[in-house]
């Protein structure tokens, strides 16, 4: 596969992961309310039937169905964010905030694999000109290494740090064996870093994967 | 019928046992794989509903555990959207029935009586 057809795949790939993992969020949300309304319909049922309605069960039903409301909305506001990340392929990105959406974008998916993800917030505040999307992606086909390559259970860490010239932004596990992609995993992750002038750093005995890039015009 | 829910979405699963309490089916209910295959060795469930994506472990390897010590409960699979190949997967696996989520209460009760009907019929040791 030449490098251009790789980063092509590569991005759909990503596109279609995190589109495929947000809408099955929504879908189980739409289950939950589903289940809850049902029952909202049984109370009614053997109300008509002589059972008494509970006021404080409603009442808790109300509240449960209003979280799952506010979620789908929380779901459907970070997938809105993800598409458009592709919106101008240099924008001024807060890798603060770019790490936060990439986490709540990928938490169930890192939970499928029993590995948590925490941000760490960055101090001072650190914004790039870049690729959003790019840095998404690379930042994915890292954490796809990252969950190859750490214990079940583990807690990773999501960093960024920035100085004149350079930005990182990369994660911090208790043990990350040496990373080992299959071919076709390398040249997806080669192909972007090149494309996105990046370096990546995994020096085994310090559990982290770094990414480096360009500040760039901010 | 006695019935095991599965599912990491906790309030689909409690409010889906208050519902089929409501139709006469006792229902349990946990939250990962790991919690299912504790009560399913302490109880003999007839039907075991699973969610195929869950943390941890896949509702198909939690039904293959179970399935060792259980072998005449039947299963039924619950997901978010499925592929063809996830489909056969399950359904050569030994599941009854492949669900999507949102269903409606009847058809998931008339979906448990079958497995239910189809689980006693199995030969002992399969």
């Amino acid at each position: 596969m030449e490098p251009n057809d790789a980063r092509l795949r590569a991005g759909l790939t990503f596109f279609g992961r995190i589109t495929a993992n947000m809408t099955h969020e929504i879908k189980n949300v739409l289950a939950v309310i589903n289940e809850i309304s049902g029952l909202f319909s049984d109370l009614c049922t053997a109300a008509e039937r002589g059972r008494p309605l509970d006021p404080a069960q409603l009442a808790r039903l109300s509240g449960k169905m209003c979280e799952q409301i506010q979620r789908a909305d929380g779901v459907v506001k970070r997938l809105n964010r993800f598409a458009h990340s592709v919106d101008s392929p240099c924008q001024a990105v807060d890798l603060q905030e770019m790490l936060e959406l990439f986490s709540n974008l990928t938490r169930r998916l890192s939970e499928q694999k029993s590995v948590t993800v925490t941000v760490r917030t960055s101090d001072p505040a650190c914004t790039c000109g870049t690729d959003h999307y790019g840095l998404l992606l690379l930042l994915f086909l890292g954490l796809e290494m990252v969950w190859e390559n750490v214990e079940k259970g583990s807690s990773v860490t999501l960093f960024a740090r920035g100085d004149k010239d350079s930005a990182t932004v990369g994660f911090e596990c208790p043990v990350l064996r040496p990373l080992a992609p299959n071919p076709e995993k390398k040249l997806f992750w080669d192909s972007w870093l090149a494309k996105m002038n990046a370096t990546a750093a995994a020096p085994g005995k310090s559990g982290a994967l770094e990414i480096t890039l360009p500040r760039g015009l901010v | 019928m006695r019935v095991l829910l599965v599912d990491d979405e906790k309030e689909l699963v409690s409010a889906m046992a208050e519902r089929l309490a409501f139709r006469g089916i006792e229902a349990d209910w946990v939250t990962d794989g790991r919690q299912a295959v504790e009560k399913a060795k302490s109880t003999p469930y007839d039907v075991i509903v699973l969610d195929v994506k869950m943390p941890g472990a896949s509702g198909h390897a939690v039904m293959e555990t179970i399935k060792r010590f259980l072998p005449r409960a039947g299963f039924v699979f619950l997901t978010g959207h499925t592929s063809v190949e996830d489909k056969a997967r399950g359904e050569a696996a030994g599941a009854a029935f492949y669900l999507m989520k949102p269903l409606k209460i009847d058809i998931l009760v008339e979906k448990l009586k079958a497995a239910a009907e189809a689980a006693k019929e199995k030969p002992h040791g399969t």
